[in-house]
């Protein structure tokens, strides 16, 4: 992954996987049983073939590879060029194709029929008309740009052209058909999956590529050094940050021994469901040996990343969805481990504060006993201090203006205040600001 | 094949620049009529010959190269009428309509360059014919080697040849194209291709549309080579007729001096080393148009005169005369004639007026600023052998101030070659040049009787000039 980030190397291995995977579903759009053109459209495939396989193993001698996969990669490649079989491919291919080369034929065009027949050195009128009028010349001149598609309108006319011509050039079409039999599948299987395992971390490092230029920051983080202690630095949603025109806050954290779980608490829209999802991200994508958002960064090695995201704005849930909150609780506590990573946010949210403190009370005893790390995003400021395996975050707002939203997550004890006020003097709508709007 | 008929070894260039000052020169000079009636209303020829007056050449042989061309011209004028206006033919009858590619389909261009080349072959063929008319008559190196070149390019054969490949591109039903094999083996390079016998039988049936693409494949190429030959074509024509345009220009000039009674002649151009000037009859070509009549004519002859001061009357002439230089000068180096008995005068490495400014005959402030400004200007392109026309320079301050500007100007200009012009009523100007021998003074005469004869004579310069005569006139005082 960390070689592929290097752009030349990268574009390079990008350009052949793309190609072998195009011509694997050109070929298999053919049937060169059918007719001359699908045979010359299979010479005509394999020769991009050994053209692909040229370009990239002329890149692949001039530089040296440092990781493992790659270098193998690097020696097959080289072995397999060097090989037998992809020689005696390559001089069948150019064979046939020079066979071809130099043959010229004729075609009569009548109203909606046409003729075959031999080239006998027939005058090109075009090149007439040239050497006639050229004496007149003065300066540069203008001729006739507009160019035209060579590919046959009627299919159908096409092959029984050749299908004619066969007959004339016996040779070359032999040539042509031995060609077909023998090298019908001439792609080789592991450059196939290699093509396609390859996409993955290519297109991974695309994506990471255009939040770069944003300014954003990835890191490969450093794995279960530290078994119970989580840091991560300047990390962000990259869900998020994919959205176009977003403007992206980081945040930091840093989970000591014996914290586990991360409560966090605070205003409405200022970022903690972002947190705790961004939270989930980093250890998935690490655990999948990729890069992950981040400067900087220090994780635990997950064998779960458990989620249950209650959905705060959907009024209609909200009701009656208590019992649906307690069975998917109960499936995640199933599942998890110590080494589980859990992120559960707005849960609770339909039943009243009183029972909803008391079975969030209960569901942090669980999580703690179970010892998994966490991330919970809540309304209940009580369960932030129930135990001190738990590290109390909100979510801020501007000093000066406390309707303006941070999106910075800190390590803060919860507050209690009411911020649904400040919501609303975001969008206008305080009392003072609807008078002024209405004039009054 | 090129005409060359304007210049012995390059083509007109219409890009290129006009000479410095030429928008003072058209002004001062009034050349706006005599280029007018070289048009008689035709846009090229007024185009053609403002570009060319106010590019003058400074090579005696290229002068002589367009004279000779010339001389040609005014012997045959007819012949020379008809050369352009074979050319001017083609755009009028012109069936391609120009720069439209995108729009026709490719089988429409086709058909339409086809009709544009028979179009020029009929032209081809009557350049042809008048080349083998004329080439006996003509002498001058440009129209010889024009009309050898068209009897020798526009040979019978090629005509014929032409006429050949034009006719086979108009038979259209059945055509043979010839084709290779493409990557997948599909037939590409479609080339239209003259069959050498009888075709065989159409055995494929296909669709109407797909053999109509193949068509279309197969006279792209050929498309293109009409598209080519006819851009060839109107360049070739559209540059002999900017060449001839010039000549038919001068053979309208004639003709009108001409039925005014007035002469004119090829001017002598000489060497710029050669302090000689001298002419004959010389008169002021745009006035003389204007009255449609006779006027008084010049003559002189100045040797190792560098510079010459015209003083003298009111109305006298002098500004005329100093016109009718001018004209004459710019006219000779860009190989017409002038309208004079005689002409004859060195080249000069570009021709500079400073003259009066009308609307600035009231004495207005930052008027001696605006003439000084222009001076400088002039002074920047200034080289030896060029020539300096004044016209009542410096007028527009005192006497004693004006003097002193224009002396010293004059004097610099004197020593550093450069040939000097100049009418002027500031006579401690003109007096302080008396005790120099290489300068000329010429004068308005006035006769006895205070009558002004319009001619201008050796003569130095009078502390007066005259004034009083006009004020008499005007006042009709006795």
């Amino acid at each position: 992954m960390r070689e592929l980030e290097d752009n030349n190397k990268r574009w390079w291995i990008r350009t052949f996987a793309d190609e072998i995977l195009l011509l694997e579903s050109e070929i298999n759009a053919l049937n060169w049983r059918r007719s001359f053109l699908d045979r010359g459209r299979l010479l005509d495939l394999c020769e991009s073939y050994i053209s692909a396989l040229g370009t990239l193993s002329r890149f692949v001698e001039k530089v040296q590879f440092s990781s493992e996969g790659l270098s193998r990669f690097a020696s097959f490649l080289d072995d397999y060029c060097t090989g037998s079989e992809f020689l005696s491919l390559c001089a069948a291919v150019s064979k046939t194709r020079e066979s071809f080369a130099s043959l010229k034929y004729c075609l009569i065009l009548d109203k909606d029929s046409i003729g075959v027949k031999n080239y006998e050195q027939e005058a090109d009128l075009s090149m007439k008309v040239q050497i006639l009028f050229r004496k007149f010349q003065q300066g540069k001149s203008e001729g006739y740009r507009k160019q035209i598609s060579e590919d046959p309108c009627s299919e159908t006319a096409e092959s029984e052209i050749l299908e004619a011509l066969s007959k004339d050039f016996p040779e070359a079409f032999s040539n042509l058909d031995c060609f077909c039999k023998r090298y019908s599948e001439f792609i080789d299987p592991l450059l196939l999956e290699f093509s396609e395992e390859v996409q993955f971390p290519i297109s991974w490092l695309d994506l990471t590529d255009n939040l770069r230029e944003n300014g954003l920051g990835f890191c490969y983080p450093s794995l279960g050094c530290q078994p119970h202690s989580i840091q991560a630095m300047g990390f962000f949603d990259i869900a998020l940050a994919l959205k176009p025109k977003t403007r992206i806050v980081t945040n930091n954290l840093l989970l000591t021994d014996p914290e586990r779980i991360m409560v966090i608490t605070g205003p409405n829209q200022g970022g903690k469901t972002t947190f705790a999802r961004a939270f989930g991200q980093i250890h998935y994508l690490a655990s999948l040996g990729i890069c992950i958002p981040g400067s900087q960064a220090s994780l635990v090695i997950a064998d779960h990343v458990l989620t249950h995201f209650g959905r705060e704005e959907d009024i209609s849930e909200l009701c009656g969805n208590l019992q649906d909150d307690l069975v998917r609780l109960h499936d995640l506590l199933e599942k998890a481990t110590s080494r589980s990573i859990i992120i559960i946010s707005e849960i609770f949210a339909s039943t009243t504060l009183d029972d909803a403190q008391d079975l969030g009370l209960k569901m942090m005893e669980a999580i703690i006993r179970c010892g998994a790390h966490a991330a919970i995003v809540t309304f209940l400021d009580k369960i932030a201090t129930c135990s001190d395996s738990v590290a109390s975050m909100m979510s801020t707002v501007a000093a000066d203006q406390p309707e303006k939203r941070t999106f910075k997550i800190v390590r803060k004890p919860p507050d209690g205040i009411d911020y649904a006020i400040s919501l609303a003097k975001r969008h206008g709508l305080d009392y003072q600001q609807i008078r002024r709007r209405l004039g009054l | 094949m090129k005409a060359h008929l304007l210049y012995f070894d390059r083509d007109l260039d219409r890009s290129e620049s006009l000479c410095f000052g030429h928008e003072n020169l058209d002004a001062d000079l009034e050349m706006g009529s005599i280029i007018k009636t070289m048009a008689q209303g035709d846009e090229l020829i007024e185009k053609v010959c403002s570009h060319l007056i106010f590019q003058p050449l400074e090579d005696i042989n290229a002068i002589i190269y367009r004279q000779d061309i010339l001389r040609d011209t005014l012997d045959h004028p007819e012949a020379v009428r008809k050369l352009f206006c074979i050319c001017k033919e083609t755009a009028s009858q012109r069936r391609m309509p120009k720069f439209s590619e995108s729009e026709d389909s490719i089988e429409g261009m086709f058909k339409l360059s086809v009709m544009q080349l028979e179009l020029y072959e009929g032209k081809l063929e009557q350049l042809r014919r008048l080349s083998d008319e004329s080439i006996a008559g003509f002498h001058s190196r440009g129209f010889r080697n024009l009309f050898a070149m068209l009897c020798s390019e526009l040979s019978d054969q090629f005509l014929c040849d032409v006429e050949d490949v034009l006719a086979q591109l108009g038979r259209q039903e059945t055509i043979m194209v010839r084709a290779s094999f493409g990557t997948y083996l599909q037939g590409v390079s479609y080339r239209l291709c003259l069959p050498n016998g009888k075709l065989p039988e159409s055995t494929i049936a296909s669709t109407a549309e797909d053999v109509e693409k193949r068509r279309e494949r197969a006279i792209r190429d050929v498309t293109d080579s009409l598209v080519q030959a006819v851009g060839h074509l109107d360049a070739f024509f559209a540059m002999l007729k900017l060449e001839l345009a010039f000549y038919v220009g001068c053979i309208n000039l004639r003709d009108t001096l001409k039925s005014f009674g007035l002469p004119c002649c090829l001017p002598t151009v000489q060497n710029c080393e050669i302090t000689t000037r001298s002419w004959s009859g010389l008169y002021d070509v745009s006035l003389s148009l204007a009255k449609s009549s006779i006027v008084a004519g010049n003559d002189m002859r100045s040797e190792n005169c560098r510079v010459v001061i015209i003083t003298g009357a009111n109305q006298g002439g002098k500004s005329t005369f100093l016109r009718s230089i001018g004209q004459a000068q710019l006219m000779a180096q860009c190989g017409m004639l002038t309208g004079a008995k005689e002409f004859s005068c060195p080249v000069r490495k570009g021709i500079f007026t400073h003259f009066k400014k009308k609307e600035d005959f009231e004495m207005k402030s930052g008027k001696l600023d605006e003439e000084l400004a222009r001076m400088n200007e002039i002074l920047d392109h200034l080289s030896p052998m060029s020539l300096v026309l004044f016209n009542e320079s410096f007028a527009s301050t005192n006497e004693h101030e004006g003097s002193i500007i224009i002396g010293g100007i004059t004097k610099a200009l004197e020593e550093d070659k450069i040939e000097v012009f100049s009418v002027t009523h500031l006579c401690s100007f003109a007096i302080s040049f008396k005790d120099d021998n290489d300068v000329l003074f010429l004068r308005a005469e006035r006769l006895e009787s205070g009558r002004r004869t319009f001619r201008i004579i050796k003569g130095e310069p009078l502390p007066t000039a005259y004034g009083e005569d006009l004020y008499r006139r005007i006042f009709s005082e006795p």
